[in-house]
């Protein structure tokens, strides 16, 4: 093998060379250079979106432990395929009594349940469809519903006014401005199934619900016998758990599903928390995020082909440059790393500027769509450039070690 | 080997044959070939077009191996050899000089000198300084930064020759030195060559005129892929 000093010299000569004809460097480098770019945009609006849906989920309440009827999960730990299954989730089988009891198990911050019930709300002559929400004034800790701003937004019921059954209400962010738009909602009253009822708050924008469930800002909250009153039965649909701390999740799990366990078969209710559901769906996006990036690393693919191609017609063009060197001693090893140097700098090359074309689409798209650029997805696309320039360098390169030098420097 | 006046041939071809294929026949293109070249010899080689000057060059230029008979570089077999050591053998032994020159376009005068250097794997440092110095004895000192589109004809064979020295091969060949050059070049180059073979160098120059290759002291004729003595 040649030596360092003349490693950097075929280099140079490979960089000249390149340079030598710019504009058809640059087409021939084209196919990586889309190809890069696509899979490092791919790659960015992917983990955007992962991001952002780990983001949502977490402003919906960390360590809170679920409970709904059904099976929510499949038995590989995705979401439930099986619609009879996923439907069973919106039951209501839970009572009073498992609150009592799940209140009981050590280490338990807050239980709320949450009844769900379709309904109007109107002021004035608006009127908007929302789901109403009935639970205790504990909820406003497990989902963080408390409003950041008391002096503009209000607050949440308080557990006197769960207690006394008053007829007041909290507004999801989407439901008070289709209500009221510019107009300040609290201390408004507004009209739920013919009954008034006083807006004491609204709750912070938490965007569309980590994009499972209900649009929580279209929700509106009730302390929990109005809420049995609009569901017209006693009945519980979910129940919501908030764990001190993250280490406690899996023992309230277990010891909720023995409780539960008394009561209900195995197969009919779930106890699950928010990783669950976000691993879920990040192993959705991730699978996605992969398969499409693969479809784009099909044009590196295509790429590589067209420096081979044009690498060949290099050769071709070069017979003689390739004759005269091996006459004045290129042994048929140092022709190839020339050659096989000077396609890796054009797929490099081509990376590079795939990369930077990535990240400025990236930046770009992030203004309308959560995107984020990774250095993975770097790293990756450009070892895979790389690669490609080697892999497809190699027929090129072969074919000039190999010409007979007397015939090379006959060539016209 | 035989030993004549005492001193043992750089290179000696015994009995040389080399034929080839072109379509259904078969050219013999050298036909028992021996020769002798011993150090300071000037060998002139002349012929018509076809009678196998070019084959024989290549032949004692390494590029190129006989269908049978033998070659001994400085009393070595090179039959054997593959063709990385041929490679390393031409690097070492053989400077070539060629009619059109081939200098490397957009590549300066030094580095065109320096290309042997690169493949013998001397430093970037070493190769400058010897490129540089040898291109000043040939007179282009003041050029070394000029691209060969940048130099005239004589200089650009100059620089070539330059190139053929600078690794201290024992055999010069050069394959119609003046065929492209003005008459004034030619003689210029001529010169230089036979000042080269003075101080030492052992030269083999392929020629059609037969003024300039009377200036060798050895005029080996080729006719019909033989030697005509």
């Amino acid at each position: 093998m040649p030596k360092i000093t003349g490693i950097k010299t075929l280099t140079r000569t490979a960089l000249r060379s390149i340079l030598r004809n710019k504009s058809r460097g640059v087409l021939t480098s084209l196919g990586i250079i889309i190809g890069v770019t696509s899979v490092i945009l791919l790659m960015s609006i992917g983990h955007g979106l992962q991001a952002y849906i780990t983001d949502q989920f977490e402003s919906l309440g960390s360590n809170v432990i679920i409970i709904m009827a059904g099976q929510v999960f499949d038995e590989s730990g995705g979401l439930q395929q099986d619609e009879r299954n996923f439907y069973a989730a919106n039951n209501a089988i839970f009572k009073n009594k498992h609150l009592k009891d799940l209140r009981k198990i050590n280490g338990v911050d807050f239980v709320a349940p949450i009844i769900f019930a379709n309904t109007n709300i109107s002021f004035g002559t608006k009127t908007v469809k929302v789901s109403a929400l009935g639970s205790t004034a504990t909820l406003a800790d497990i989902r963080n519903l408390n409003p950041s701003n008391p002096q503009t937004q209000g607050r949440f019921f308080t557990s006197q006014e769960e207690a006394k059954n008053e007829a007041v209400v909290v507004l999801g962010s989407k439901t008070a401005e289709d209500l009221f738009g510019t107009l300040n909602p609290l201390g408004k009253k507004v009209k739920i199934n013919s009954k008034r009822f006083t807006v004491v708050g609204t709750a912070d924008s938490k965007g569309a619900g980590g994009g499972f469930g209900p649009n929580t800002d279209e929700q509106i909250y009730l302390p929990l016998e109005h809420g049995y009153d609009l569901a017209g039965s006693r009945d519980i649909s979910t129940i919501t758990i908030k764990a001190p701390n993250s280490d406690q999740v899996d023992f309230i799990k277990k010891e909720a599903e023995k409780i539960l366990l008394k009561d209900f078969e195995k197969d009919s209710f779930s106890v699950f928390d928010q990783s669950q559901l976000l691993e879920s769906i990040n192993s959705i996006l991730g699978i996605l995020t992969i398969g499409l990036s693969g479809i784009a690393a099909i044009s590196l693919v295509v790429g590589g082909i067209g420096i081979m191609n044009i690498m060949l017609v290099t050769v071709t063009e070069r017979t003689r440059e390739i004759g005269l060197r091996k006459a004045l001693g290129a042994t048929p090893n140092l022709i190839l790393t020339q050659f096989l140097l000077e396609s890796t700098i054009l797929s490099l090359l081509g990376g590079a500027i795939g990369i930077g074309l990535g990240a400025l689409g990236t930046l770009a798209i992030k203004q309308v769509f959560p995107a984020k650029i990774n250095l993975d997805s770097v790293i990756l696309s450009f070892s895979v450039a790389a690669l490609v320039g080697i892999v497809f360098g190699v027929a090129p390169a072969r074919r000039a070690s190999r010409l007979s030098p007397i015939e090379a420097l006959r060539y016209e | 080997m035989s030993k004549k006046n005492g001193t043992e041939p750089i290179l000696e071809l015994v009995n040389t044959y080399k034929s080839y294929q072109m379509g259904e026949t078969q050219v013999n293109a050298l036909k028992n070939i021996s020769l002798q070249i011993k150090k300071g010899d000037f060998i002139s080689i002349v012929g018509p077009s076809g009678s196998g000057k070019s084959t024989l060059m290549h032949i004692i230029g390494l590029l190129d191996q006989p269908s049978s008979g033998q070659v001994f570089l400085k009393g070595r077999e090179t039959q054997s050899l593959d063709e990385k050591a041929l490679s390393r053998a031409r690097n070492h032994s053989i400077g070539f000089i060629f009619q059109q020159f081939n200098l490397l376009p957009k590549t300066s005068a030094r580095e065109n000198v320096e290309l042997p250097m690169l493949y013998a794997g001397l430093s970037q440092k070493e190769r400058e300084k010897r490129a540089t110095a040898i291109l000043e004895k040939v007179a282009l000192g003041d050029r070394l930064d000029h691209h060969p589109n940048q130099l005239s004809g004589g200089q650009q064979q100059r620089v070539a020759i330059a190139r053929a020295l600078v690794n201290d091969p024992e055999i010069i060949l050069a394959d119609e030195p003046t065929g492209n050059l003005d008459s004034r070049s030619g003689v210029e180059i001529v010169k230089l060559i036979k000042k080269i073979n003075r101080e030492g160098k052992t030269i083999v120059m392929v020629t059609h005129d037969q003024e300039l290759a009377h200036r060798a002291n050895r005029v080996i004729t080729m006719i019909d892929g033989q030697i005509n003595n």
